[in-house]
């Protein structure tokens, strides 16, 4: 069944966004340890970072990047690092 | 058709013992787009078949538009978060490898509670899906099945 989406945005290649960011140079990546994060859509560049949601959001307002154009993600800290 | 998808590598600062040293935890982490009456906004989240349902932080409900003031906010207890607030509304969510591509309503748990990773669970994600993880090549092959209704 084909349901009408209400607005047009961009379709992100989760195959190739998992490829992409696990290229991301580690030493990048851990300066935004315990942030919220906005990559872009392939996964090869960070935009964005902020304390939180908001934070991080103003940011990308500030930048004049649409939510609709990152991805979000969350980089964890050393305590973080396992789920179990 | 079939969407695969490598899992997603997550670099760690120190050698993972269980994984024979490797730094870095594979993970089946997808980014998935969650669609609203206003915007869309895609979080990486992960997939994980020991969740009952899908849950998402509430800011992201705020962000797309999905009303949550009408909902009756629930106490629910998790293995993970403990006993926390949801409240549930329903949103397109869309996966994509770059070949396929899956649309699909679901209701959505939102909470307030900070997620290290939205939970893409049974309820209104893995139950339209047949899905295997195929370990030895860290990937997640999703197929739909006859439950699933979306495009």
């Amino acid at each position: 069944m084909n349901r009408a989406t209400p607005h047009h945005s961009p379709t992100v290649n989760a195959k190739l966004f998992n490829e992409n960011s696990g290229n991301y140079p580690y030493e990048e990546w851990i300066k935004f340890a315990g942030q919220q994060i906005a990559w872009n859509l392939d996964g090869t560049r960070i935009l964005a970072s902020g304390v939180d949601y908001p934070q991080l959001f103003n940011a990308l307002n500030a930048l004049g990047i649409d939510l609709s154009q990152v991805v979000l993600d969350y980089v964890p800290t050393k305590d973080e690092e396992s789920l179990i | 058709m079939t969407m695969r998808f490598g899992y997603r590598r997550i670099r760690v600062a120190s050698p993972v013992t269980a994984l024979g040293g490797r730094f870095v935890r594979p993970r089946p982490i997808l980014s998935v787009s969650l669609m609203g009456a206003t915007t869309t906004v895609t979080r990486n989240a992960l997939l994980d078949s020991a969740a009952d349902e899908c849950i998402f932080p509430e800011l992201v409900a705020q962000a797309i538009g999905v009303d949550l003031s009408a909902t009756v906010a629930e106490s629910v207890t998790y293995v993970r978060f403990g006993n926390i607030n949801v409240r549930r509304g329903v949103v397109t969510l869309r996966l994509s490898d770059g070949i396929e591509t899956r649309e699909w309503q679901a209701l959505v748990a939102f909470t307030p509670v900070r997620l290290i990773y939205p939970i893409l669970g049974f309820a209104g994600c893995l139950q339209y899906f047949d899905t295997t993880f195929p370990g030895a090549i860290e990937e997640i092959e999703m197929s739909t099945n006859a439950l699933y209704s979306g495009s």
